[in-house]
Parts: structure tokens; sequence; C-alpha cells
């Protein structure tokens, strides 16, 4: 905590005497008189009003004092018609309040009270302009109005000043409103309202310098709240400033939750303080302590998946291979789907590229521990899809291609259709996409010929019966395949064989779409698509699917009955069919899509409302984000 | 009804064969199976009547791919089988005879009043009058003559089923 900043020279707005202003700056009984004689002057501290009722020579606290005296020897040296008699100070913190419970009329009435009578009086026209602010959105220039007037009127107010940056932060001018706050924190230097105000500001602003000072002062204002260090703490971590952000949490562990709102999550609370303070040790680099805070903290913590997942990340930070793999080992114990830990488990065991979706295949000389490590977790867990499927991306050349067999027979057994959409990331190779022509046109003709999968499946018994449906899904796959490879024709011939094979199954039509659109002919996909929504009504998959293509294909408006445009083809899952409802939902890829389709058509006008309407959202999102921060 | 479809032996049910309710909202489906299965293409506002009378209709899937349907139309107390249609690569599964059951069932259970279901099929498709008399439909005597009107040969078989005794 800093010293409190000593008050500026007053100057003596009337009489313009410094010299006297410096005479009564020094004398320290003008002082204790000044307190008696402030017992009439309107002072929003309550404290003045204490010692003045008491014995003026009481002890309370030296800030506190000062800071009271200044006000007070303010607001005598306010012009006099800024000082208002104690009916209408009463009913001047009467509009505050009511303004607080947002009812605006009855505050507009007390304010014209006052105002018949102490027509200049600055903050009460500043108040006004607040609550008609607030009140009506469209008479935003009266509300300026009467705060400008208001400010003119006492510009030493910081009552003013705080109503003024309200305005603007009302407005979403986050800019001016921050300079009218930090006007206000130099006429009053304590306020916590006005500080609070600040603070979230400059957060929104990301004036972070700024916000970690501001967060300084409210903290050695309030300093038993757990809000103020917490906020501090966080405050310098943004900035960047790790260790002053642990420190704060520790001086307040050591003050103790002395708090009686213990609450169900309290348990939860301070277990996410244990792990932030682990956090801010990583962030700093401080790795061994930040193994030895997780450890003495076991207890506390109860997010036991965030622990380990801690844990693991530092032992391989620290280069502790064996700890960090026994680690995530443990991990996948918990979930063996998820890639974040099969990627450190490929890092403990050297694959250098930690991109655990790399499916350029690892090095030679660690092939055959990785395979023995996938054997074993195949073992482990039978059903986990990622463990199937990880090893296709590490693997090279024959054991590639044979576990590509096994691989695909659940997919071709059961007829899935994402199957292609699961391998598309391996033909990025060159080799492997060879590898993979190979094996399924090895795996059409197999089946095509006995209804069974190829021996290098190794799948035995019924498992190797495939119905002829399998026929159209390997065909399907083979379509996109060859897409993928530039065989256009090839591909178009294949998806229409599939299609003439069951030409109910809607997915075929969307393969095909998508060739044809890949391939140039954006109306022949459009046809399409359309044709699969209509099989399907209830489906709003197929019918954005389909919206899309419309746009691509410029289709937008409805030309005739039976084919819709893309408008109409949105509207139909929109509630109450309305338009607006994609703006308020904040639909931006129509927007965009629309917008294009608009530039093409030539239709300019109609494409930059859909574009800025995409500015609008952002907007919005950014001025949302202000409500967090409290 | 024109039908397509050869009569397997008391065949278990493949494990990817499921059954599913006609709506409005799939109706598309239904239309384009009929449309490529059967020789005669029926107009769009008839599956409107389609989508009213839905409770005797149904539709079958394969790995979640609709491959069958049949469809049907209330005449006060007759139920008319409009369509019963497979695709051919599902046939022989035994998947006709389960969606014809489901009707049959759902007419005999209702309260509607149906006393009868009949049907026409084509002269010359041999199977398909199998097919319907091992349900149990009954052959009228007289041959239909001219019942189509595009297609050869152009007479019909009626065949009726008694829901209830008369």
């Amino acid at each position: 905590a800093h010293a409190p900043v000593r008050p500026r020279r007053p100057t003596f707005p009337r009489t313009g005497s410094q010299a006297k202003a410096r005479e009564a700056y020094r004398l320290s009984s003008y002082y204790r008189k000044l307190a008696s004689l402030c017992t009439g002057a309107v002072c929003v501290c309550v404290c003045v009003r204490v010692c003045a009722r008491a014995d003026p020579t009481t002890r309370c606290s030296v800030r506190c004092c000062r800071r009271s005296l200044w006000h007070a020897l303010l607001a005598a040296m306010a012009p006099p018609s800024q000082q208002l008699p104690l009916k209408e100070a009463n009913s001047f913190r009467q509009i505050v309040r009511l303004y607080e419970q947002k009812q605006y009329k009855k505050a507009i009435k007390q304010a014209d009270s006052i105002l018949k009578k102490f027509p200049e009086h600055g903050e009460t026209l500043a108040m006004k302009g607040l609550v008609l602010g607030c009140m009506h959105a469209d008479e935003k220039e009266k509300a300026y109005d009467f705060v400008r007037k208001g400010l003119r009127h006492n510009m030493r107010s910081h009552v003013c000043w705080h109503v003024f940056g309200l305005l603007y932060r009302q407005d979403g001018q986050f800019e001016e409103a921050s300079k009218s706050f930090k006007n206000a924190l130099r006429i009053d230097k304590e306020n916590f309202q006005i500080m609070r105000d600040l603070s979230m500001l400059q957060v929104q602003m990301r004036d972070l310098e700024g916000f970690v000072e501001t967060r300084r002062s409210m903290l050695v204002l309030n300093a038993t709240r757990k809000a103020s260090w917490v906020g501090f703490a966080i405050a310098s971590a943004l900035n960047g400033d790790y260790q002053q952000a642990i420190k704060a949490i520790e001086s307040y562990e050591r003050v103790g939750n002395s708090s009686a709102e213990a609450g169900n999550d309290e348990a939860y609370k301070l277990s996410e303080q244990a792990l932030f303070k682990v956090y801010l040790r990583m962030k700093m680099g401080d790795l061994e302590a930040a193994l030895k805070d997780l450890e003495e903290n076991k207890s506390v913590i109860v997010d036991v998946e965030s622990f380990m997942e801690y844990k693991a990340k530092i032992f391989l930070q620290l280069n502790r291979v064996d700890d960090a793999e026994k680690m995530y080992r443990e991990l996948l114990e918990r979930n063996s789907e998820c890639y974040s830990y099969h990627e450190g488990l490929l890092r403990c065991l050297g694959v250098s590229s930690c991109d655990v979706q790399n499916v350029n295949g690892a090095s030679d000389d660690l092939q055959d521990r990785l395979v023995a490590v996938y054997q074993e977790l195949a073992e482990k867990y039978p059903r986990s899809l990622a463990v199937q499927r990880i090893p296709l991306n590490w693997s090279k050349g024959n054991s590639f291609e044979s576990r590509v067999y096994e691989y695909a027979v659940s997919f071709i057994a059961r007829g899935i259709p994402s199957f292609f959409a699961d391998m598309k990331p391996l033909y990025a190779n060159e080799e492997k996409a060879r590898i993979l022509d190979k094996v399924f046109w090895n795996i059409l003709e197999s089946v095509q010929k006995d209804g069974r999968l190829p021996a290098q499946c190794n799948a035995t018994g019924a498992h190797g019966d495939v119905h002829e449906q399998g026929v159209m899904w390997i065909k399907a796959y083979l379509a996109q395949h060859c897409a993928i490879r530039g065989e256009y024709k090839k591909s178009v011939e294949l998806i229409d064989e599939a299609i003439s094979h069951t030409p109910t199954c809607i997915d075929l039509y969307l393969f095909k779409a998508q060739i044809l659109e890949n391939g140039g002919d954006v109306n022949g996909a459009a046809a399409l698509t359309e044709r699969a929504r209509k099989m399907d009504l209830q489906d709003r998959y197929l019918n954005t699917v389909s919206a899309k293509m419309l746009m691509r294909a410029d289709k937008t408006s409805t030309v005739e009955a039976d084919h819709p445009g893309s408008e109409e083809v949105m509207r139909l899952f929109t509630k109450e069919g309305t338009y607006n409802n994609l703006y308020d939902m904040q639909c931006m890829w129509y927007e965009i899509e629309t917008g294009k389709s608009f530039v093409r058509q030539k239709k300019f006008g109609r494409a930059i409302k859909k574009f800025v309407g995409v500015q609008q959202h952002f907007d919005d999102f950014y001025n949302d984000q202000f409500d967090f921060h409290s | 009804a024109s039908t397509h479809c050869t009569m397997p032996e008391r065949a278990e049910m493949h494990s990817a064969v499921s059954f599913g309710d006609l709506t409005a909202n799939n109706v598309g489906q239904a239309q384009t199976l009929n449309e490529v299965v059967l020789p005669i293409r029926y107009e769009k506002k008839l599956y409107k009547e389609v989508v009213d009378t839905a409770r005797y209709a149904r539709l079958a899937y394969f790995n979640e791919v609709v491959v069958g349907a049949v469809c049907s139309r209330l005449e006060g107390t007759k139920l008319y089988i409009l369509s019963l249609a497979v695709l051919a690569p599902y046939r022989n599964l035994g998947i006709g005879r389960q969606l014809m059951e489901h009707v049959v069932n759902e007419a005999q259970k209702n309260g509607e009043g149906i006393e009868e279901i009949h049907l026409h099929v084509q002269v010359g498709s041999d199977d398909a009058l199998r097919f319907y008399e091992r349900l149990g439909f009954k052959r009228d005597d007289e041959i239909v003559k001219g019942y189509y009107t595009r297609i050869e040969p152009a007479d019909a078989y009626h065949l009726r089923f008694a829901v209830r005794s008369p």
C-alpha cells in the first residue's frame, strides 16, 4: 500500500487569494476549526460528521480525516450555489438511490424540484442528465447537454465527473469514460465506487498497467475483502507480473478465510485457488516450485483431472520422461480417447514432432517401441477409437498398409458415412495416399466377387461377411478418394453407381454434390442438395447444406414455386419464419455467404447490408464482454 | 399394388434391419423408392393422402438407410394398399413380409372398423401373387381388365383380405 496522496493546494475561487489558502493549509488548528464548521456544510463523507459531532480532537485514522477534511474544505470553498441546505441535500441523495433502483421518473421529479430553487446546482443537473440518458435512448444529446451544464457549474465535484463517465460508458465510449473517471479520482482519491468503475473500463480496454494500479488502490482501501485480493492478483497476472500475483494470493491465504461465506462451493473455490497458483508458477517457468505446490495442496484440489494434467505437463517440461509417461498412462486410463493425452504419451516416447496428427510417420528407430506401446494400449482398451486411429498417423509402409485393412473392417460392415472424412488427413502424405488407393480397390474387388472382406483384414467368420450394401459404401468412399486425387471422371462414375444401387441413401447425394462443387459445377451441386433436403424435411443439417449450396449457385430468390431460393430455404427453420431471427442469433455464415452471392449478382447494396451485420456482431461481442468484469 | 418380390423361407431378420414411421417430413424417401422400384409413377398429391393414412404405412431401414416402404389409402371401411416396394439389393431378407404384417396388425387392432384390405397385382407377376396368398389374401375369380393404362400387360388380379370375419 502506498501513502495517500497529499491534496493539492486549494484556491479560494471567490477571493482568489492563494496566500490565504497557503496559510489555511499550513495551520493545523485551522483544520480542527473547519471540522466543527462543517457540521452545516454538505459533505458526502460520513466520517467528518462523526468527527465533528464527537470531539474534534478524537482520533480517527489520519488518512480518513485528511480525506474527509479535504472534502469539507472543497465543499466549503465551492461557490455558495453549489452547497445545498439539509433538506435539498437529502433530496439529492434520494435521487441517487432512485437511479440505482431504476425508478427514473421519480428521480427526474426530485431533480426538478431541487432545480426550481437552485437552478445552477451542478450535481443535480448532472444526475438529471444521467437519468434522462437511461430513460430514452434517443435523447442522448439532451442528456449530454445536462451533464455538461452541470459540470460547467461545478468542476470540482467528483460526482459530476463520475456521472459524466457513467454517461459515456452507457454510450459505449469507453475511452472518454475512463478519462472522466480519472478526473473524478483526481478530485476524490479514495472513492471506491469510482475506482471500481474505472477498473472495469480499464480491463475492457486492456489498459493493463492502469488496471493493476487501480486494483492496487482498491486493495489498499479494502484489504479485508477477498475479492480485492483476487482482483489484484488477476490484474497482476494479466499484466505479466506473476511474482506479484503469487505474493498477493499467499498474503491472502495468511490472512485467512475469515469470511463466513463458506458455501457449498467453498471447497471448489479453494481448489481453484491452489490450481491458479500452480498455473502462475508454471507461467513464470518456476517448475520445481509448481510441482512442490501441487504435492502440498493435493488434499485441497478436488479437480483431479486438472491435477493430473498439470503434473504430467510439468514432468514433461522438466524432462522427467519416465514420470511423465506414467502420468499420461494414468490419464489414458481415465479417458483413452483424448488426443492431448496421446500427444503427451508420444512426446514421452520420443516422437519429435509434437503434433499427434502428423501423418508423415515417425522415424524408423522409434517404430518398434511405438508398435509395442500401442499394442499394449489396444489390449487394454479394445473399444477405443483413438487407439486404433492414431497409429495410422505414425506408422509407415507395410505396417501402415496392414493397419488400414484392419481399421476399415468396422466402418464398412456398419456402413458409416463419415469414414472418408476420418481418413482424409492421411492423404496429405503422398506415399500413404498411394497405399490407400491400393487397399481400397482391393477391398472393393474382394467384396464384389465373394461378398467377403479380403484376407488382409483379418476378419474371421461372420465378421468378414459384407452385405451388398457394403459395396455401395465402398464405392462412395472410392468416389471421394478419387476426387481428392483429382480423378474426377472416375469419381463421378463411382458415385453414380452407388446412387443407382440405393437411391434412398441421402448421404450419397451430399457426397456427389461436394464432388461436383469441387469440380466447378455449382448448379448441379445445388440441384442435388435440394433433392437430398426434400427427402428429409425435418433435418436441419440438410437444410443448411442446401441453403449454402443454393447461395453458392447464386439462387437466392425463389423463381419457381417448387424450387425455393436460399432465402426461403433458410426461413424454414427460423423462429416464426422471419429473417430478423437470423440477425439476432448472429448467424454469420449465412450473412457472409449470402453477401458474397449478392456481390456476384451485383446487388451491392444488399451485400453491404449483410457484411455490415457481421461487423456489428463483433462490436456486440466486445461490448457484451463489459458486463462480465464485475 | 405393384410388387416385385420373391418370398424367402422364414428367414431370420438381419441385424441391420429396422423399421420406422412414415411422416410428412420423410415421405420424400418413400417417393424416391417407389419411383425407382415400381413401373408406375404416382402423382405427388397421392403422397399427401399417404401421409394422412400414415398409420397404415411404414418404412424399412437397413443401416439407417430407407430400403423399403408400404403405402396405403383408407376408403371408408376398406384399406387399399397402394404400393409395397423393396430395393433390389435388399430383397430376400423378409422385409416385405414384415411390412405387410405390420399393416395387417394395425388394421386388426384399431376401432376404425376396417373390414377388408385389398390390392391389385399385375397379371404375370406370379411371385407377387404367391407372396400375398401366403399371407392370407384371397384372389377374386374375375380378372380386372385394362386396370393399368400405361404398362403391359394391362390386366390385374384383385386380392382381398378379410380383417374381421363377416
